[in-house]
């Protein structure tokens, strides 16, 4: 038995909340430090005087940002604005090489109403709400997927839970865009998420977050990734799963 | 040089600011005048220095769909976020990508910032870092499936500590930093600036687990005292 593992549980617990306070901890380990954290003062004023420190740390890496940042996500949220005016309008300019996969034309556009945009990992994916009023949108949505099953190099699957009470049908185009027809899962509380994670030989690597209540969703997933895994995570998501896997399924 | 020495030639940080929601100072002008109004295509100015931003109000602009709201918090934390990001990921366009990417969320869920937890800008700082690494990691993913290779713990580059000590732009956390022991600058400085959780650090320095840990939080203590020698006030 190591030192280590002779301690006291709330002993080890404080003796990670540096870490904890840095973000360098696991799932296990930070809901370790919570539960000391709850029940101990003393620990949460060590928190604090650290999470002073840590914001300190941070703004040390302050710098000016480029003058395109702000102007694309101004552009980010005028297509947004215009959308939802029910106009056409351009998608945003992109700034960098990662956002060239977001080269949907007509039908995107008029999707655009409802695009909640956000880039996560190398994926990009864009969520259509159910609080918002878009039929329209999943009509155009479930056109492109449609049209992208019947092409040449698409994949498709589903992802379905143990008891088939769900079935998320999946198609990715031979470009990488994966279209999710996430209309049958239910609503999550609000400060939850669904999260997409390509497996890799037992290693989950996150495709991005799809949002409490998704009804279609456009993730891009990379032509190496054959299995999937959709979990529910905290509204901020995951770096790695915290719940096992909702529904899986294959592409093929 | 002492943190007395920095002080004189720059700028004023309060670590307290940045654990709870700050009142609206009211002598402060912020960068854009609350309430409707069209929103420039320049980017926002920073804050002046000594500004207190009012996180709450910004966010319920925000939430009433306020585009100056947000342009103010831009304006406020812009700096910091695509700053920590670039930090993390080391590439000025996968840095803007995941900056914005991080107002957007701001933008599409406010809500998912709850004052009572810690200030905008904490929320926004560690949003960044967070997704900086999810960035990192997927990245490296997909490079490990393209070689076909097993996929690791993330290596930590030789010179990541001293590269990221370079990058700092501010004098006094940087010279807090110098004053503590190596071992334990090592691995509060590749923990936080390199985006590599304990263990990581805990292999790439060769180092028992349980050391880096009690080094992160004997080291992160020490810089607390050092950077608040006078009280509250570091100058920065």
């Amino acid at each position: 038995m190591t030192p280590e593992d002779q301690k006291q549980p709330e002993d080890a617990a404080r003796e990670l909340l540096g870490a904890y306070a840095l973000d360098a901890v696991d799932d296990v380990e930070r809901r370790r430090v919570d539960r000391l954290l709850a029940n101990d003062a003393s620990a949460q004023t060590e928190l604090e005087k650290f999470e002073g420190v840590v914001d300190a740390l941070g703004d040390a890496v302050e710098v000016d940002p480029p003058a395109s940042l702000w102007a694309s996500i101004q552009d980010a949220i005028d297509v947004e604005g215009a959308g939802n005016k029910a106009s056409q309008s351009l998608p945003p300019k992109t700034t960098s090489s990662s956002r060239k996969h977001l080269t949907f034309r007509t039908p995107v556009l008029a999707a655009a109403a409802v695009l909640a945009v956000f880039v996560i990992g190398s994926a990009i994916f864009v969520s259509v709400r159910k609080e918002k009023n878009v039929p329209d949108s999943i009509a155009a949505m479930t056109t492109m997927a449609n049209d992208a099953a019947s092409k040449p190099g698409s994949r498709t699957g589903v992802l379905s839970d143990p008891r088939q009470t769900m079935n998320v049908k999946v198609v990715v185009d031979a470009q990488g865009h994966g279209f999710l027809m996430t209309d049958q899962l239910p609503a999550l509380p609000q400060d939850e998420t669904y999260q997409l994670w390509a497996a890799n030989n037992g290693t989950m690597i996150s495709l991005g977050m799809l949002g409490s209540d998704p009804q279609m969703s456009l993730v891009s997933i990379d032509a190496s990734v054959t299995e999937l895994a959709l979990t529910r995570e905290p509204m901020s998501g995951s770096v790695s799963p915290t719940h096992n896997p909702m529904a899986t399924g294959s592409l093929a | 040089m002492t943190i007395t020495e920095t002080a004189q030639r720059s700028r004023t940080v309060n670590l307290q600011r940045v654990r709870a929601p700050m009142p609206h100072h009211p002598g402060s002008v912020p960068p854009f005048a609350s309430g409707s109004m069209d929103i420039s295509s320049e980017p926002p100015t920073s804050a002046p220095s000594g500004t207190l931003p009012d996180d709450a109000s910004d966010i319920d602009g925000v939430i009433r769909r306020d585009q100056s709201a947000l342009a103010r918090i831009y304006g406020r934390l812009g700096g910091v976020v695509y700053g920590m990001c670039r930090q993390v990921l080391h590439d000025d366009g996968l840095a803007q990508d995941v900056a914005q990417e991080i107002f957007l969320r701001l933008w599409n869920e406010p809500k998912r910032f709850d004052a009572q937890r810690g200030s905008l800008r904490s929320f926004l700082l560690r949003e960044a870092r967070s997704r900086s690494i999810e960035k990192v990691r997927s990245e490296e993913a997909r490079t490990q499936r393209e070689t076909r290779s097993e996929l690791r713990e993330r290596p930590i580059a030789p010179n990541a500590e001293r590269d990221a000590l370079q990058s700092l732009t501010s004098n006094a956390v940087r010279t807090a930093l110098l004053q503590l022991p190596q071992d334990e600058r090592s691995a509060i400085v590749l923990a936080y600036y390199g985006g590599h959780s304990y263990r990581d650090v805990a292999s790439a320095l060769a180092t028992p687990e349980g050391t880096v840990k009690s080094r992160i939080r004997s080291g992160l203590s020490k810089l607390s005292s050092l950077l608040t020698t006078d009280g509250l006030e570091v100058e920065l």
